[in-house]
């Protein structure tokens, strides 16, 4: 069993020929410019496999047949499992899944408003109030604490979350060790490692530089994430005109190229690893030098990666319902709703780490997280489309022939009391209230309601509770992450 | 003595909105001897209760609520005799005259707020729609309502509650009656201009406004 959230509608803008001539582009990119990889071991497997390598220079071309073989070999579906069964979610095809709020550095605070550093204590807050909110289903680490020592900061952030949901989890890692931290702490929580590595408990993020540049600790963790089985998030973030060419069909085609080369080298250390074609791509602000977020063009990117993933039939995850906004406004609510239902619609199928963000994915607040649960539950309806079975007309028109000409309305009849929940969305913080009640109200419309229900959630809301014994085992495994963090230096 | 499930079984129809459910148990009831008062307050009023809470906190819907009253009104039709034969009577907070006015074929607004009158304990009389002015005049002496409600869609048709509030005027029955206003277009602005004791933005703050005016606030 798995959750569902809702099914994208293959939304397209490119012919069949046109995502192949895509494809050919990106290997001949990956068999002439290639890629730098600064890590020995990975260059072995690389050079093993039949790769084009260069010992001085750290080039690697990659020959086509290697692409070829990975797209095949990566799974078209798989698991997201949570702590808590219930939550867990099935990726890949057309469903379409979330996330919550990721890695920002800054929240507003609930009760003050201030804009300030995200703290530790944030970070749980977070994490647990998403835990009750059913339309964010799986959780980003929200917060890279500020308040917390850099040495094992990810081990830490780890805990935090563990211990406040249910859900799924993704999250960063330094080293291939503190991938085994991780494993080790929800270990701790649910009893075993094999439970851990069998349900795919965690996933991990891999962020590669573009363009083309494939750093040492995020290949340590590639390496053991595939090895362990564990979901990898194979991502970069180009930037139009600044990390890839300006033209989006050419940012396109070198990121498709980044993505195959990191989703190949997976595919070396592990047959059949679970790996995500993730991305966040963005144009640069020509203007102010600010890399924009929240652009048409990243509605555009989405609906056209969703093609070529359903290509590949290797799932899909990328950053829509991001902000370049500095507040929760007009500019946020555009830009969020935009890049979200379209990337619904074309099928993404996980959107990820922007709930509740604003500021290009560096602020996060309480109040944005539950207005995004709203928008998401608002796309999910979109999602859902309606109900034209000849079961929903049939009892539709004796619903008509019975109301029409009584003298009385369908408000009144048992039809519509029957089918209002399923047809109707139903809002949780919406206003709809009339302009005098708006008026004579302390309640200024959706981020008061917002703030209402965040403060009522974490007043009542208990997460799923850890495995007996579990307090010891995690503060060992946290312990452990920090000296040997630290003595790494 | 009354069977509590039986009373039960009233209250739960009356909150699923099933008028045949709610008359047949409350037929049972009778017959087999439970009191009028017992049916009214441990069946059908417990039940709209439930229904009011649920509404009010977002987890029931308007639907809903006007089929639960619907279904309660069912239960008071087969009661209402034996509280006569009792010479006793319902108890309401008081009653009031509803109707669109004319030129106005709109009832859905007016139907919700009768509702929602009837849920808070008030007698609702309902003349319908397109109700000419003498014919409010004239009910008001028949119905000797305490409040009487204009509804008005249109932008047109609420220049025809002015035209009520002054007939009220003519035929000296302005000071016996209090009168509300509502509809899309209607505002507190208007009630004013016209010469109404109020108007409720929605049916909630219609209720409060009735309330106020009875003096049951």
């Amino acid at each position: 069993m798995a959750k569902f959230f809702g099914r994208g509608r293959g939304l397209e803008y490119l012919s069949q020929q046109q995502v192949l001539d895509w494809h050919q582009h990106a290997l001949q990119l990956l068999s002439t410019v290639g890629a730098k990889v600064s890590w020995e071991p990975a260059l072995k497997l690389l050079a093993e496999a039949g790769c084009d390598v260069n010992k001085s220079t750290c080039l690697v071309r990659m020959p086509a047949h290697l692409v070829e073989q990975a797209i095949r070999l990566a799974p078209g579906r798989f698991r997201l499992g949570g702590r808590d069964p219930a939550t867990d979610v099935i990726v890949g095809g057309l469903e379409v899944h979330t996330t919550g709020s990721g890695n920002c550095v800054n929240v507003i605070d609930l009760e003050s408003g201030e804009h300030r550093p995200g703290t530790f204590r944030d970070l749980q807050d977070m994490v647990r109030l998403q835990d009750a909110l059913d339309n964010l289903e799986t959780c980003q680490n929200p917060i890279t604490p500020q308040d917390l020592p850099r040495p094992g900061l990810y081990v830490k952030a780890f805990e935090g979350m563990v211990r406040n949901t249910g859900k799924h989890l993704i999250n960063q890692a330094e080293s291939g060790e503190e991938v085994n931290d991780h494993v080790d702490i929800l270990a701790a929580a649910v009893g075993s490692r094999e439970e851990v590595l069998r349900r795919k408990l965690v996933s991990f993020v891999c962020c590669f530089k573009s363009p083309f540049t494939y750093g040492e600790e995020n290949l340590r963790v590639l390496f053991e994430c595939a090895r362990l089985g564990l979901p990898l998030l194979i991502e970069t973030d180009p930037i139009s005109g600044a990390t890839a060419p300006v033209t989006l069909a050419g940012l396109l085609v070198q990121q498709a190229a980044e993505l195959l080369f990191g989703i190949a080298l997976a595919q070396l250390v592990s047959p059949g690893a679970p790996v995500f074609f993730a991305n966040a791509p963005t144009v640069m602000d020509m203007r102010s030098g600010v890399v924009s977020e929240g652009s048409p063009e990243r509605c555009l990117y989405y609906i056209y990666c969703a093609q070529l993933c359903r290509h590949y039939d290797i799932p899909s995850c990328g950053v829509p319902g991001t902000s370049d906004s500095k507040q929760n406004d007009l500019q946020s609510g555009i830009e969020r709703t935009a890049t979200l239902l379209t990337s619904a619609l074309a099928g993404y199928n996980l959107l990820y780490s922007a709930a509740g963000t604003i500021n290009s994915v560096l602020t996060s607040s309480l109040e944005g997280i539950v207005v995004d649960d709203e928008l998401y539950s608002y796309v999910r309806r979109v999602l859902r489309g309606i109900d034209f079975s000849s079961e929903k007309i049939d009892s539709s028109l004796e619903a008509i022939a019975r109301v029409a000409h009584s003298g009385k309305s369908f408000l009144t009849d048992k039809h519509t009391r029957d089918n209002l929940r399923a047809e109707h969305w139903l809002p949780t913080i919406m206003d709809r209230r009339t302009y005098e009640v708006f008026e004579a109200s302390d309640q200024k419309g959706i981020l008061d309601f917002a703030r209402a229900k965040a403060r009522k959630i974490l007043a009542d809301h208990q997460p799923l509770a850890l495995a007996a014994g579990a307090d010891k085992a995690i503060e060992a495994v946290v312990e452990r992450a920090a000296r040997r963090a630290e003595n790494r230096g | 003595m009354a069977d509590l499930n039986q009373l039960r079984r009233i209250s739960e129809a009356v909150q699923a909105g099933d008028a045949d459910a709610c008359a047949g148990h409350t037929k049972q009831s009778l017959e087999a001897g439970a009191s009028p008062l017992e049916i009214i307050e441990q069946g059908l009023t417990a039940g709209i209760r439930v229904v009011g809470e649920k509404f009010g906190c977002g987890e029931m819907f308007l639907p809903e609520l006007m089929l639960a009253m619907q279904a309660m009104k069912e239960g008071l039709k087969l009661v209402d005799p034996e509280l006569k034969k009792m010479k006793l009577e319902q108890k309401s907070l008081g009653k009031v005259l509803m109707g669109t006015v004319k030129g106005d074929i709109h009832d859905i607004g007016k139907d919700i707020v009768s509702s929602m009158l009837e849920l808070n304990g008030y007698k609702v009389v309902d003349l319908g729609i397109n109700v000419a002015a003498e014919t409010f005049t004239r009910k008001i002496g028949e119905e000797r309502p305490q409040v009487i409600g204009l509804s008005a869609m249109l932008t047109t048709t609420m220049q025809e509650q002015r035209r009520v509030v002054e007939a009220l005027r003519e035929s000296g029955l302005r000071e016996q009656v209090k009168v509300i206003v509502g509809g899309a277009p209607v505002s507190q602005k208007w009630a004013g201009e016209i010469g109404a004791d109020g108007y409720g933005a929605n049916a909630e703050l219609a209720v409060k406004l009735v309330k106020t005016l009875t003096g049951a606030a």
